[in-house]
């Protein structure tokens, strides 16, 4: 983990009632500035999120997996910087 | 109270197996352990009518469960009841936990369960049984009558009041800790009217036959899975708790064979590392048993695998799914075919027998993707490959691709029989006819070679199963000609 993620916010969801996790990942996506990021860890793989990303926020957001399982997930969500 | 729990008939269009239900074991296990009277009626295996049976036992209340081809049975077994009995009816399972409202709103359905059921179910019951106590005479109307909003704060089922109203609660959070589950309650089945976990590959005794669960849910988000329906956190009961029963399976039920039902046994390998150590230790490892589902080709080790073997395993599952390698990224398994090879070698170099399930039809799929899949098969060359054609489950992600850029052939929720052998749906040059005629292929390129035949010849079960075997081998071998069976009939619909 670099400089720049160790300060990135973390949503860590795992401990959040399910209903509330995705609404809670795009208030703190939608408080990004462009160009800022921040950590989801999650219990499973959160592909069914980055659907939901492609769908409700496309061409806005960046993704990468720092960790993909069996037990702990944990994905880079960024704000794409403004062209 | 006098518990009912059923199992609505759910006829195959083959000779499967039909083994108790795990789900309503555990159901009738915690009801047991509330102090009620419980009974499962397994319509699969019962010689009479549900209706006759009611009018006997005369049930406080009734769960029944569904899966998708099941659910219209649940409705008529909700309805024939209600004829003859007046009683709360609860439906739970896999299909009403996806599409609560559309069982919710059947006039002889008054609850429904969403996600895992023990905890929801013995809340109901609870309920139920308080409201019991204040009545000198029990109607189903006045328990579930908007005023007395029984059921307003119970969370995980979907309610209709008697006005007609649906109530959709929160859901609940599924069940921290499994080892606070009791053992499936086995004795309330007639498990002599069973067979065993793979009838077609093992003779054994189905009443000595017996399911295992020690871990539920998955991580992985699989887009064709149903398991992905229904997200459960993976969760895993302790190596002493799951020994503990399965001391009692071999000792006190005296089980010949123990299938390990878990949708993703090997999440965490330490403990499947430490259960088969336990294994061995408590010398129960001398009753095969097997991993009834896949579990993960990422997280099957040698070592892993040599322990089981060890332990006891006799044959591990893996879901293959596809040979083809951009169709294999599409479905998000999270695996690709060198570590499924590699799989299959560790098995092989542990003296285990395989199984692998492939799927043939899955979006974007070609006759030369799907061959691919009929080549990685012959590759691996397992000693069961399971070929079935893709059955697009509501909620998945499959189903929504299905539904926005294909063509259901489904038209009915009886159409999603797992077994039957016809296509699903059409999209793009991927016709019904091509993925039916693909299925036959991969059963004939597959199991007609002189290794198969010869693994096959070379054992007991087979001749023991052999009227099995030939009703099984010609359904599936012969070539059909004639357009899908589906596809004609929503021809014939779109004509009228």
């Amino acid at each position: 983990m670099n400089q720049a993620q160790q300060t990135q916010p973390v949503v860590d969801v795992r401990t959040i009632a399910p209903r509330e996790r995705h609404p809670l990942i795009f208030q703190t996506f939608d408080s990004l500035q462009p160009g800022e990021a921040f950590m989801l860890v999650n219990d499973h793989e959160p592909r069914p999120l980055y659907y939901q990303f492609l769908h409700e926020r496309a061409n806005q957001f960046t993704w990468s997996y720092l960790e993909e399982g069996p037990e702990v997930w944990r994905a880079q969500i960024g704000k794409v910087e403004a062209a | 109270m006098r518990v009912l729990l059923i199992n609505p008939k759910f006829r195959l269009p083959i000779d499967t197996r039909t083994t108790a239900h795990l789900g309503l074991a555990y159901l009738g296990a915690v009801s047991e352990r509330r102090g009620d009277e419980v009974v499962i009626f397994d319509a699969d295996v019962e010689d009479r009518s549900v209706s006759d049976f009611v009018q006997e036992f005369r049930p406080h209340i009734v769960g029944i469960t569904a899966n998708t081809p099941q659910v219209k049975q649940a409705w008529r077994t909700a309805a024939a009841i209600k004829q003859v009995h007046d009683v709360p009816i609860v439906l739970g399972g896999p299909h009403v936990s996806v599409l609560p409202e559309e069982s919710c709103v059947k006039p002889d359905v008054d609850l429904v369960v969403r996600g895992e059921g023990e905890e929801i179910w013995l809340e109901i019951c609870d309920r139920v049984e308080r409201f019991l106590h204040d009545q000198s005479h029990f109607s189903t109307a006045a328990l579930m009558h908007p005023q007395h909003k029984i059921f307003a704060d119970c969370l995980g089922v979907t309610y209709k009041t008697s006005d007609g109203a649906i109530n959709n609660n929160p859901d609940r959070a599924a069940l921290a800790d499994l080892d606070t589950l009791p053992w499936p309650a086995y004795h309330l089945f007639k498990m002599d009217r069973y067979t065993n976990l793979q009838p077609a590959t093992d003779k054994v005794d189905g009443a000595r036959s017996f399911s295992i669960m020690t871990s539920r849910g998955c991580p992985y988000r699989c887009t064709f899975c149903s398991q992905s329906i229904m997200p459960i956190k993976w969760r895993s009961r302790s190596a002493e708790n799951v020994i503990a029963e399965w001391r009692h399976l071999v000792h006190d039920l005296d089980a010949q064979e123990i299938g390990v039902l878990d949708d993703s046994a090997n999440i965490r390998v330490k403990r499947l590392e430490e259960l088969g150590h336990a294994l061995i230790d408590n010398q129960l490892n001398h009753v095969p048993w097997i991993f009834v589902n896949g579990i993960r080709a990422n997280l099957a080790g040698q070592e892993l695998l040599a322990l089981l073997k060890q332990a006891g395993l006799k044959r591990v599952a893996f879901g293959v799914e596809t040979g083809d390698p951009a169709i294999l990224k599409s479905i998000d398994k999270k695996v690709d075919h060198e570590t499924i090879r590699q799989a299959f070698r560790n098995a092989e170099a542990a003296g285990l027998e395989t199984i692998a399930f492939l799927i043939l039809g899955l979006p974007g799929e070609t006759r030369a993707t799907m061959q691919r899949t009929i080549d990685f098969a012959i590759e691996l060359d397992p000693l069961i490959a399971n070929f079935s054609m893709m059955t697009p489950y509501p909620g998945t992600k499959v189903y929504e691709t299905v539904k926005r850029q294909g063509r259901l052939l489904i038209n009915d929720w009886e159409d999603y029989v797992f077994f039957e052998q016809q296509a699903r749906f059409e999209m793009g040059e991927m016709t019904a006819e091509l993925v039916e005629e693909m299925y036959r292929k991969a059963y004939r390129q597959f199991y007609l070679r002189p290794k198969p035949i010869l693994r096959r010849l070379q054992t007991s079960d087979f001749w023991f199963n052999l009227p099995r075997n030939v009703r099984i081998a010609l359904r599936t071998f012969l070539p059909k000609k004639e357009k899908s069976g589906l596809r004609r009939a929503v021809e014939a619909e779109t004509a009228i």
